[in-house]
């Protein structure tokens, strides 16, 4: 059997394992859309599965980009043959997949389109898809002008607290140029009443519900279930009191 | 008191002749003097709005200008204990009673990168003029001559001006950009900019990495 290693160095492990393959990918797949990976453990194999746009892109003529990346990855980390396996998913909502967004800007930008152009058509896009706010942010410095950082953003955006964790999506890319560096960031809020688990509102929404019509007040009576038996007590009484 | 700015950036583009501009307004373009231009700089190649404003700039180096150049500069030409260079990286602050000591003072014509490169660095080795610091935060070249004669001229101490840090300049619901600079707060309560600036800064997101490179 494999080495036994103690829960903590393997959860460490497992970790790093994870990230480096994110990084690798990030790097390797940032044309294709790439949005994320995850690893599940099974008893034979350990699957990796990528979440990226352009999944035919990732997986190449008759898969042989897909299988590159499989021996690349299993002879980096010393994997067994047939024990990885990667499968490539597509993003569902890539709208409201800031890495993606991020990714895309990129590319825009470096494809020579206009700034403004390029981060209008982002948000645009992204609320389009059902985001409850967006806020793309690109700095540095252009040539000729002195360095500055452009904001454009549309609906709605938290900033502090566990909804942060809960709702937002952030990205940071850097666009590398001969004279220095542009900063990307994408920052989306998805619609907290899409979620599928967690919670669906935010913490301080407060449901105001309709009152109910009012019902008629009836008139106060009394029901007397033993006529007989309560006569005789009140009969009995009467004696002993007199 | 004597101005003079080292140009350090390749030609005239418009945000350096907005803000030159500026300071020809704010100080009288007698008391400006732009000096270290390239070699091959001719009257045409000064831009308009400068000409009418009557730069007055110079191909020679700062030690080399003498009272023929222009006739603000004294006989006895620049000395080196009469004169400040105005550097982020100096060891003391700017205090009203420099006024005394200094009579030029030298800035940086630098078109700054945030976080800055220190590029003030090469006039403090170039020159080797006493250097004072205005503040911890970097300002643009208008913004330094401007907080400059505010202390020495009105005779005003660094912290008892007002300044506004990294301003966000709103341009529509959507759309805002923030300078990564320290402004000086005008009469208005708003960051003073040079004329002409906003609408630069708006324009300047219409422009594609094309126009970077």
């Amino acid at each position: 059997m494999v080495a036994i290693i103690s829960k903590k160095r393997k959860l460490v492990a497992d970790g790093v394992f994870y990230a480096e393959l994110n990084e690798f990918f990030t790097r390797e797949l940032a044309e294709e859309g790439y949005a994320g990976v995850e690893v599940r453990v099974t008893p034979t194999k350990t699957e990796v599965i990528i979440r990226a746009t352009h999944t035919q892109a990732v997986l190449g003529e008759n898969g042989r980009r897909i299988h590159e990346l499989t021996s690349l990855i299993q002879k980096r980390f010393k994997f067994a043959e047939g024990t990885i396996v990667l499968y490539v998913e597509r993003v569902q909502e890539r709208g409201l997949s800031a890495v993606a967004q991020a990714e895309s800007l990129k590319y825009k930008l470096l494809n020579g389109l206009a700034i403004r152009r390029a981060a209008y058509g982002v948000v645009r896009y992204v609320m389009e898809s059902g985001a409850k706010g967006v806020e793309v942010v690109i700095s540095g410095k252009l040539r000729a002008a002195r360095a500055k950082s452009m904001k454009f953003h549309d609906g709605f955006m938290i900033h502090s607290g566990q909804p942060v964790r809960d709702f937002i999506d952030v990205a940071i890319r850097h666009v590398l140029m001969r004279q220095g560096v542009l900063g990307i960031k994408v920052k989306i809020m998805r619609d907290p009443a899409t979620a599928r688990f967690g919670p669906k509102s935010l913490p301080d929404y407060v449901k105001i519900l309709d009152p109910k019509e009012e019902e008629d007040v009836a008139e106060p009576t009394v029901i007397a279930y033993k006529q007989a038996a309560a006569e005789e007590e009140a009969a009995e009484e009467a004696p002993v009191e007199a | 008191m004597i101005y003079i700015i080292e140009h350090m950036e390749s030609g005239f583009t418009e945000w350096v002749t907005l803000e030159y501009s500026q300071i020809i307004r704010d100080i009288g373009a007698q008391n400006l003097i732009l000096s270290s231009l390239p070699a091959t700089t001719t009257e045409a190649d000064i831009p308009k709005p400068l000409k009418d404003l009557g730069l007055q700039w110079t191909t020679k180096e700062i030690t080399e200008l003498t009272t023929e150049d222009f006739s603000v500069i004294p006989s006895s030409g620049i000395s080196k204990d009469q004169t400040c260079l105005l550097d982020p990286r100096a060891e003391s602050d700017l205090v009203p009673e420099d006024s005394e000591k200094f009579q030029f003072f030298v800035f940086g014509g630098i078109l700054g990168d945030h976080p800055p490169r220190d590029r003030t660095k090469e006039l403090s080795i170039k020159y080797g003029f006493e250097g004072k610091r205005l503040g911890n935060k970097q300002m643009t070249t208008d913004t330094a001559i401007r907080t400059t004669q505010i202390i020495i001229e009105k005779k005003t101490r660094f912290e008892d001006i007002k300044f506004l840090d990294y301003p966000e300049i709103r341009f529509s619901k959507y759309e805002a950009t923030e300078m990564p600079f320290r402004y000086v707060i005008g009469e208005d309560g708003n960051p003073i900019l040079p004329q002409g600036m906003v609408d630069l800064i708006k324009r300047d997101s219409e422009q594609s990495i094309d126009d970077l490179l």
